[in-house]
């Protein structure tokens, strides 16, 4: 288990490294600078800026240099653009707005979803299987940024006073994490369904309804816990396209997350605050990932976590 | 007797699907508008009618909004002038700078098709060649190929692509270029596995045998072998590129103005989608219904051309 983990923990620093190095030398060769603009800066000034910024190191040392920062320090620089401020300042205010929608999503997604496909399964090939399931299926295919529109249009027809981009209140939150929650709620109410559909047709359930135990004891302690792996090692790749999907209902919903700091900091060619986004993108999904595989190690007998 | 070849059998297997081929005559629609609706609209992507602005598509009064010579909409009138009439001028109205919305809807399905299928091509093409060489050539080298495989899949490019497409330039090349160099990984795992299982059968024992140098083997004897599921991973990716793209255009990554792609659309009407909202739900309908139609196409192609599919992917 320990020597497990310890393989994984290896395993995502040395991707931390390759994505950290692929994105620093991916900015550094486009062409241009972070401080071109129509009108030059006079040569003094820009030598300093440079000089500050350690654009006028070769670029290995300015690789070097950042790499220690990053691991030594936890510093990922000053920002390029805005002036004064530190890209750990920017992103730690962006986090908790990030952070706030994506659990929020993670729990619309979660309860709906098995929800919805527990009932399916319940009622197998009957009405209330085929309703769940369409609507899934429309949900597997509806572009997010699509969902969000109709789902703003609607709430706009019903209260016109709803709060749509704004987080003055709460309900500010609620239309964003519906939105990002649905698309993944829709394909795990399909992997529930299939899940449980299969563990119900088992001999140990059929065993389990000649001993005469409730269905109540039937669903919760038999059938649940071996149907929803199929979720769980789902749950990864969710996750990590929730946050690749967080970034378009920021720019819609107007959230100052993460996700709008990205693409914001990215059209503005601030290097090291772009640099600074994808880092912190692709810390959380590593991590999100290793978790999801440990759970589902510690749920599922047959997976050894030893070999 | 005539005997059944794989195609035949796919081909009645894909006819019986209903769903399938209802996708695939919708399809064929949008190929043809997308070919030839440009060259049958009356308006340019850019051409600006400055005297219709945020017209809708359907209006109340058409007498009354005809023999109106200027009709720049603002918020407060557009929902007094919406009804049950076609807007003749502009057929599916006008977007917020007088564009008319039908051209750029036929304009921006060539974009969004050409992305999706030149990705899937390149993604199809860097994939089958790297999973073929893995497959045959095996031991130790395999290892490592596929072994460089599973680390990429823990890489997530999206995030490559975005700064990418923000550092590097907006090219319509780099754009599918780039969606497509980076979803490869399922068609070499595919591939792979397609060419282990052939590599030790008669015919390629023959080929050997006769002298035929390994190359030739595996561009003759083995690819075309692994056609079948090939093309099932294609018409399941195709969807998946095109809303990447439609994704990356939507954050204004994408195609450059005054080139337009269903995405791009949806980012422009996105700031006023309230105010006027025929201008968000035309593109994004054709958006959902297109995907749509490639999802059930890919579905139907797999459960037709190879069965032992159904359910992976």
């Amino acid at each position: 288990m320990f020597r497990y983990f310890m393989r994984r923990l290896m395993g995502a620093a040395l991707t931390l490294l390759v994505i950290v190095t692929v994105s620093f030398f991916m900015i550094r060769a486009a062409p241009g600078g972070p401080f071109d603009q129509e009108r030059a800066f006079p040569p003094d000034v820009l030598a300093a800026l440079e000089a500050k910024f350690d654009l006028n190191l070769p670029i290995w040392q300015q690789y070097a240099k950042y790499l220690k920062r990053l691991v030594v320090d936890h510093d990922l620089g000053p920002s390029t653009k805005f002036a004064e401020r530190s890209v750990n300042e920017l992103i730690g205010d962006a986090l908790p707005v990030s952070f706030l929608l994506g659990l929020g999503a993670f729990l619309v997604a979660v309860f709906l979803g098995i929800l919805s496909g527990l009932i399916a399964a319940l009622n197998h090939n009957k009405f209330l299987d085929y309703v769940p399931m369409s609507v899934a299926m429309v949900g597997v295919s509806v572009p997010d940024f699509v969902l969000a529109n109709v789902l703003i249009l609607l709430v706009i027809a019903i209260n016109p006073d709803w709060p749509v981009a704004t987080l003055s209140e709460w309900r500010g939150y609620v239309l964003p994490c519906l939105t990002l929650g649905l698309v993944y709620a829709a394909s795990i109410s399909r992997l529930t369904r299939g899940g449980l559909l299969e563990i119900l047709h088992q001999d140990f359930i059929r065993t389990a309804k000649a001993k005469g135990l409730p269905s109540r004891v039937i669903i919760w302690r038999h059938s649940l816990k071996g149907g929803l792996l199929p979720v769980i090692s789902y749950l990864g790749p969710a996750t990590a396209g929730m946050l690749t999907g967080s970034i378009v209902i920021e720019k819609i919903f107007a959230l100052p997350g993460l996700g709008k700091l990205l693409i914001d900091s990215a059209t503005n060619r601030d290097y090291t605050l772009s640099l600074g986004c994808v880092i912190v993108f692709a810390v959380l999904i590593i991590v999100l990932n290793l978790i999801v595989d440990l759970v589902y190690g510690f749920l599922d007998p047959r997976v050894s976590l030893n070999s | 007797m005539k005997s059944n070849s794989l195609w035949s059998d796919a081909y009645k297997r894909l006819r019986k699907n209903r769903a399938a081929v209802t996708g695939f005559l919708f399809f064929i629609f949008v190929l043809f508008a997308a070919l030839l609706g440009p060259l049958m609209v009356p308006y340019s992507i850019e051409e600006q009618d400055y005297d219709r602005v945020s017209n809708p598509p359907l209006v109340l009064d058409l007498k009354e909004f005809e023999n109106k010579n200027f009709l720049t909409l603002n918020p407060a009138d557009y929902f007094s002038v919406l009804g049950v009439n076609w807007n003749k001028k502009h057929l599916l109205g006008t977007d917020s700078l007088g564009r008319d919305i039908l051209a750029r809807l036929l304009y921006g399905a060539r974009v969004s098709l050409a992305v999706g299928f030149l990705a899937g091509l390149v993604s199809i093409l860097i994939g089958v060649l790297y999973g073929a060489v893995a497959g045959y050539v095996g031991g130790r080298v395999d290892r490592w190929m596929m072994g460089l495989v599973d680390t990429l899949y823990s890489l997530p490019f999206m995030f490559f692509v975005i700064l990418l497409m923000a550092f590097i330039g907006r090219s319509f090349v780099l754009l599918f270029v780039a969606i497509g160099a980076v979803s490869w990984l399922t068609t070499a795992r595919i591939v792979r596995g397609q060419v282990m299982s052939l590599k030790n059968s008669e015919f390629i024992e023959a080929a050997l045998v006769s002298g035929t140098p390994g190359f030739q083997i595996l561009l003759k004897h083995l690819i075309p072998n692994t056609l079948g599921p090939i093309i099932v991973y294609f018409s399941l990716i195709v969807p998946r590129l095109m809303l990447e793209e439609s994704f990356l255009s939507f954050l204004g990554l994408g195609v450059q103005a005054p080139m337009a792609s269903w995405g791009s659309m949806i980012s422009d009407g996105q700031t006023a989608v309230m105010s006027f909202p025929h201008m968000v739900i035309i593109p994004g309908l054709a958006l959902t219904l297109t995907l749509f139609s490639l999802n059930f196409i890919g579905d139907g192609l797999r459960d037709a051309l190879d069965p032992r599919l159904k359910g992976k992917q």
